[in-house]
């Protein structure tokens, strides 16, 4: 490969490798919780039901940099939902198409529920199930939203969810710095490795060449000093 | 000798000169942290608004930081590079090479300027993505059009150094002079705001838009937020107008530095 662009694929490589190792330093950063923003709550759930969570904290609006953390204890297993719209839109659609509903009613047949799913499929920012009757997730957003948590009871029996839940702040999501940082770090180096190879043979060829630029630099001084 | 061989020998001296090891991968990485530091996106309002206000606010505040840095940086590349050719007389081996002086300039701009930038661009762009995909790929015009307002500034207080530091023949002046200009141009935005609210006309704004074209981009993109802005509510077409005197300006600055160093430059 020419020198000049073994140098510039070198250098893009290091550059690559730099901005790899800050995203690693920044992965390795911890989330914040946010001050006095933590929230709890108990549901019943009929079965076949839903039920919309509205804690005062959940109706903040959410930022790349502020995330949710939620944990749920259930007696069965329920479907956790966490939409990437505000709950007042839920509630208008419901009475909308849902005509037995007022646009307040936070509570509804699981039907309800799925069609309001089925109609919006790019509402869903979160989704999981509680099987063994316990579930935990941290949600960091992708852009800037509103939040709807939902936790619906599928079986025919009644359940019973305890939940608690934070705000937190991030300077960035772990995982989002992280897959960068994997393809950044090894692209880097494999494109660096003919320009260090290169810069530690110069290391190693330096001394050498310093003495002769050096004895050379001594001579012409010498002449110059002769002639005048 | 190829034509462009002489044109890149003196392209990548330059570049050799301006970015040593390891200052820009030291850059990259400021720039990357701070970029992820300094975000911010409001932290209030609703959603569905004005969502190109939010992706403009978060870009304005994970700028400041860099930004500054990249001026510095510019500074340091015009006055460092040319400033000091001219002062030890170094330029006189470049105006050996068979080459026309406009591309010795060009080849010198390019390395003080273009590297830089696109350091810049790349890391603060990447940074977005990483932070906010979901508003960053559908707002990429605004995107955009922020980076190409924001950076006007600095390319102008760049061109200006490099007038000058061809005139003065030495950086260390032009270096001083370009960092007082800085710091004037960070004030004067709040200046001019305060004096035109002070006379209740837009005319202070308007003017200084006419050098810092991010002013009125700044002013569009609030009373999209906050509605029609008492003071003043440019248009989008205005802004990008505001934008075209803006670079206009640069590229008469840098017009000059190129008939100054083509026609009037003795060595």
């Amino acid at each position: 490969m020419n020198r000049r662009w073994s140098t510039f694929m070198g250098r893009a490589g290091t550059i690559l490798m730099a901005a790899g190792i800050a995203l690693v330093v920044l992965s390795l950063i911890p989330a914040r919780t946010e001050e006095n923003t933590d929230f709890e709550g108990t549901s019943l759930l009929q079965p076949k039901t839903y039920s919309v969570e509205s804690s005062f904290f959940l109706s903040f609006m959410f930022d790349p940099q502020r995330g949710l953390y939620v944990n749920v204890q259930a007696n069965r297993s329920v479907t956790v939902y966490l939409l990437n719209i505000g709950r007042e839109y839920v509630y208008e659609w419901i009475a909308d198409h849902f005509s037995e509903y007022q646009s307040s009613s936070s509570t509804a047949h699981t039907t309800v529920l799925e069609s309001f799913l089925s109609n919006n499929p790019n509402s869903v920012a979160w989704q999981g199930n509680t099987p063994d009757g316990r579930l935990e997730f941290q949600y960091a957003p992708t852009k800037l939203m509103n939040v709807t948590l939902i936790f619906s009871n599928p079986s025919t029996e009644i359940a019973e969810v305890r939940y608690h839940g934070k705000l937190l702040n991030f300077i960035v999501p772990s995982e989002r710095a992280l897959t960068p940082a994997k393809f950044a770090l090894p692209v880097g180096f494999v494109l660096a490795i003919p320009w260090l190879n290169s810069a530690r043979k110069r290391m190693v060829t330096k001394p050498l060449s310093e003495v002769v630029q050096a004895s050379s630099t001594v001579s012409q001084k010498s002449e110059k000093t002769k002639a005048q | 000798m190829a034509r462009g061989k002489p044109f890149l020998e003196i392209l990548a001296s330059s570049l050799h000169g301006d970015y040593k090891f390891p200052i820009p991968e030291f850059l990259a990485f400021l720039f990357l942290l701070s970029s992820f530091v300094f975000a911010s996106f409001g932290g209030f309002g609703s959603t569905g608004v004005a969502e190109e206000y939010f992706v403009f606010f978060m870009i304005n505040s994970l700028m400041g930081l860099p930004l500054f840095i990249l001026v510095m940086l510019l500074l340091r590349n015009i006055t460092s590079g040319i400033g000091n050719d001219l002062e030890k007389g170094t330029i006189q081996t470049i105006f050996a090479y068979p080459l026309r002086r406009h591309s010795i300039l060009t080849a010198k701009i390019f390395s003080a300027f273009a590297a830089a930038v696109i350091l810049f661009l790349g890391t603060q762009i990447s940074a977005l993505y990483i932070l906010a995909p979901d508003m960053v790929a559908p707002n990429l015009s605004v995107v955009l059009l922020a980076y190409v307002a924001k950076l006007s500034v600095a390319i102008f207080i760049g061109s200006m150094t490099l007038l000058l530091t061809l005139i003065l023949r030495r950086g260390s002046l032009a270096i001083v002079i370009g960092i007082l200009f800085f710091f004037l141009f960070s004030i004067m935005t709040s200046l001019v705001s305060f004096l035109a609210q002070a006379i209740s006309s837009p005319l202070p704004l308007q003017l200084y838009s006419l050098i810092d074209p991010s002013l009125a981009i700044d002013f569009y993109y609030s009373s999209l937020q906050f509605g029609v802005h008492t003071l003043w509510a440019p248009s989008l077409s205005e802004g990008v107008l505001y934008m075209g005197a803006g670079y206009g300006l640069t590229a008469s600055f840098l017009f000059l530095s190129y008939f100054y160093f083509c026609r009037r430059l003795n060595v």
